[in-house]
């Protein structure tokens, strides 16, 4: 998903916020099996889980890329025997607004990353998923462990599952050259360089970059 | 029923039968024909649509080849070739490529089956398609149908695959166009067809599954007998099957059911090339218009030829028939007028020769009867006037002899000699009268009579002889039909042959015995037998016992039974007996109730009694 759909533009998420975040991510990984995913799958009974009757999956943002990706989710849960049905959305998203359909299983939604501050985004997480018991013993200021325990806590009720992070655009000028970032969102403005024949750069819209992750909320 | 019915009957039932063998024959030969043409013109129809079909296949090659050897994919698989590649940068190169090639499905898969670029389902991107990657020779391979997994479900797909090869990469170019009702809509289909399809890509049949050119097809629930027939066939082959869509037989749709298979010769889909059965059923009524018609006029003609033929061939029959009805009748000369040299023809000669034959032997006959009756009337005349000739011959010599001897004796003589001359004279007379009385037999004056009274008259007549004392007794037997109608008859001359039959009798049985007397009602006839006990007849004697002149007795002049049969004859009536020698004789007469062509006097108020002539026995034999 990350290297061929996202061209190599974004990153495989294993936490709920980013390791230039966090400083933890690394240690949240869990990695890939599908036969013990299909080996849960067949414990279950066939009505429920996609087994009989897909899971319907919605996906929040305008556009096809994250059409695209949920697409991708569905082709990667047949994989384990799991069925999966895209549904249109017809209302607008927009991250921290989200209410879940009741009659979708899966919904599938970007999470903007607007604070530098781990406690205030894991707050927002905890907010958005309706688990908020945990996060009031949170200090004011950074604690890595409380912060680790409160992401694992909130990952382990399997209510969410991080899919990936890629950096966001927002808009570059018609003159700037070269200009790229990297999958944490670095601006490599190293290379970048002003075409001198084009208009200058106050001209152009003061690029801005957020690091997003899209994530899969069941 | 008449020859001349019988004739137009057979000939009318051979006309019905040849019209409607040859109206079924024509219109079932003429049926055969047209379905045959019908059927010659769908499969062209039909091969004409595997052409456009298989065309469209070859369109669908030629367009991947394009794709193949356009200079972004040689550029892709120089980029792929190298080490590090990253395939990533062509994820949306195949949808570039379907639009620019106007496919439905374009995919590059690299060569180890990962899926590069896919138009029709990017999600699927970086997984692996095997089956590309299984075969080798993929350059040489028309276009086939494969089931397309698509992320809103499964289409049905004529895709085709080859590949660019640079140096040791190899990239697979897979292609295809969605078979649906675009595609359908844009074959280009004989006139009056239309062809629909059914994608096989779930269990069982599934309505939805059937579309044609302007979208899913209405009442397709018809067609789920024929898909699953071909879904049962181990083989794929075309079947055929009419769906008559409404109650009107010109609704009818002729179905060709195509099966399409995948590479593997899996059922993936039902081609179903419909053409119309309007033409054909409107042509079958115009043929069946037709030929009823024409067997209506025919069978008209037939009636008129079968009673013109039926005419024809009985009127000389009915000649034919005439004349030997006129030859029963007694004109013996009769001849018949019909010409022709067929069968008819010389049986009418024959006839006519037979008739003259006939009527030449008759007169022969009887001028030989005439001359054997003189004869015979001759020698019974002789024998009769010679029995009282040789007394009286010898009374006379007696008296001439007489003149010698005294007077006293000569009268003695004279008296014995006069009474015996006056005896035989009588007797002479006697004989005379009976000869004179059978050639005046008078012609019969027909009237009302009833037979039992008559029969029963004639027998009282010879009662006091059946019991005269010193002759052996007779009795008498009366088995007699009282329900017996009166017939037409003259009651004198019946009355007469009834005694002549009772004398006879009564002769026959010298001994005694039992005379038996019966009557009986036959349709228009009336049935009078009377038989004796006496010794019977023999063969010969029975067959002239009716001859004039013929008598087996001592005295009898052969007249009594000649004179019943002639009274018989004079009342168109019959007379036979049978005989069994020593057992007896019985005559049986047939008298006809009523006399055709005879005028009947009224029956007289009182009953004729005996007559007078009747009060003794006066039979004659």
């Amino acid at each position: 998903m990350a290297n061929v759909l996202l061209q190599r533009q974004a990153l495989p998420a294993t936490a709920l916020l980013p390791q230039w975040l966090s400083g933890y991510a690394f240690l949240l990984g869990t990695p890939m099996n599908l036969d013990r995913a299909k080996q849960i799958r067949s414990d279950l009974p066939a009505n429920i889980a996609g087994g009989t009757d897909p899971l319907r999956l919605r996906v929040d943002a305008v556009g096809d890329l994250m059409k695209l990706l949920g697409e991708r989710v569905a082709v990667n849960a047949r994989q384990a025997n799991i069925s999966i049905q895209l549904v249109s959305h017809s209302a607008p998203s927009s991250a921290g607004a989200n209410t879940p359909a009741p009659t979708v299983g899966l919904h599938l939604f970007a999470w903007r990353y607007d604070s530098l501050s781990p406690r205030a985004e894991l707050l927002d997480f905890a907010r958005y998923l309706h688990s908020e018991s945990g996060s009031e013993s949170l200090p004011d200021t950074p604690d890595p462990e409380k912060l680790y325990a409160e992401e694992r806590r909130l990952l382990d009720g399997r209510q969410v599952l991080p899919l990936l992070l890629l950096p966001d655009y927002v808009g570059i000028a018609p003159g700037v050259r070269n200009w790229s970032v990297s999958p944490s969102g670095e601006w490599r403005l190293a290379d970048v360089w002003l075409d001198s024949g084009e208009p200058s750069a106050s001209t152009a819209e003061s690029p801005q970059s957020r690091n997003a992750a899209a994530g899969v909320h069941p | 029923m008449s020859f001349r019915n019988k004739i137009f009957l057979i000939f009318l039932a051979t006309v019905l039968a040849s019209v409607s063998l040859v109206a079924y024959g024509v219109t079932h030969y003429t049926e055969s024909a047209f379905e045959q043409e019908d059927s010659q013109r769908t499969e062209a129809l039909v091969a004409q649509f595997k052409k456009e079909f298989d065309q469209r296949g070859e369109m669908v090659v030629q367009q991947v080849e394009n794709i193949t050897n356009a200079d972004v994919t040689v550029r892709m698989v120089l980029d792929l070739a190298r080490p590090n590649a990253d395939s990533s940068l062509y994820l949306h190169d195949a949808n570039g490529a379907a639009q620019t090639h106007n496919l439905d499905f374009v995919e590059f898969v690299n060569s180890d089956g990962a899926l590069i670029s896919s138009a029709q389902y990017p999600a699927r991107v970086g997984y692996k398609n095997d089956w590309v990657t299984a075969s080798k020779n993929w350059d040489g391979t028309p276009a086939f149908l494969k089931r397309e997994e698509l992320p809103d479900g499964v289409a049905l797909s004529l895709t085709a695959v080859r590949t660019q090869t640079v140096g040791d990469k190899v990239v697979y170019v897979i292609g295809g166009r969605r078979l649906d009702q675009n595609f359908l809509a844009s074959l280009v289909l004989p006139a009056g067809m239309r062809a629909l399809l059914y994608r096989n890509l779930d269990q069982g049949f599934v309505a939805s599954a059937l579309t044609d050119a302007n979208g899913p097809v209405s009442q397709a629930d018809q067609f789920q007998p024929l898909i699953e027939q071909v879904q049962k066939q181990s083989t794929p082959e075309m079947l055929v099957k009419t769906i008559q869509w409404t109650s009107d037989p010109a609704s009818a749709e002729t179905f060709h059911a195509r099966p399409l298979t995948g590479r593997h010769n899996e059922l993936l889909g039902v081609l179903l090339l419909g053409s119309p059965q309007r033409e054909l059923v409107l042509l079958r009524r115009q043929i069946l218009k037709t030929a009823a018609v024409v067997a209506l006029a025919a069978i008209f003609i037939g009636l008129l030829l079968a009673w013109w033929v039926s005419k024809r061939i009985t009127r000389p029959v009915e000649e034919l028939a005439n004349g030997a009805r006129d030859v029963a009748s007694g004109r013996w000369d009769t001849h018949i007028d019909v010409q022709g040299k067929d069968e008819i023809g010389e049986l009418a000669a024959a006839f006519n020769h037979m008739t003259n034959t006939l009527a030449a032997q008759k007169e022969k006959l009887v001028q030989t009867e005439r001359v054997a009756a003189w004869r015979e009337l001759a020698r019974r005349l002789a024998h009769e006037l010679r029995n009282p000739l040789f007394p009286m011959q010898i009374t006379l010599e007696n008296l001439q002899r007489a003149r010698n001897l005294g007077p006293s004796q000569f009268n003695e003589v004279f008296a014995e000699g006069t009474a015996t001359l006056k005896a035989e004279l009588a007797n002479l007379n006697s004989i005379v009268g009976r000869f004179s009385d059978f050639s005046k037999m008078p012609a019969p004056q027909f009237t009302r009579v009833n037979v039992n009274e008559t029969l029963r008259n004639a027998v009282r007549l010879f009662e006091p002889q059946f019991n005269a004392v010193g002759k052996p007794a007779i009795t008498t037997e009366y088995f007699l039909t009282e329900s017996l109608p009166e017939i037409d008859a003259d009651p004198d001359l019946l009355h007469r042959a009834f005694q002549n039959l009772v004398l006879n009798a009564l002769d026959a049985m010298p001994a005694g015995g039992t005379l038996t007397l019966r009557t009986s009602d036959r349709d228009d006839t009336v049935r009078i037998e009377v038989s004796d006990t006496g010794k019977g007849l023999t063969p010969e004697e029975c067959s002239r016992l009716f001859t004039p002149y013929y008598t087996t007795k001592q005295l009898g002049t052969g007249l009594g039974l000649a004179i019943v049969q002639s009274v018989i004859s004079d009342h168109h009536g019959t007379i036979s007996v049978s005989s069994e020698e020593g057992r007896g004789a019985t005559f049986r007469i047939d008298l006809p109730k009523r006399q055709q062509n005879a005028s009947v006097k009224p029956k007289p108020e009182a009953p004729a009694a005996v007559p007078e002539t009747d009060r003794a026995p006066a039979a004659t034999d």
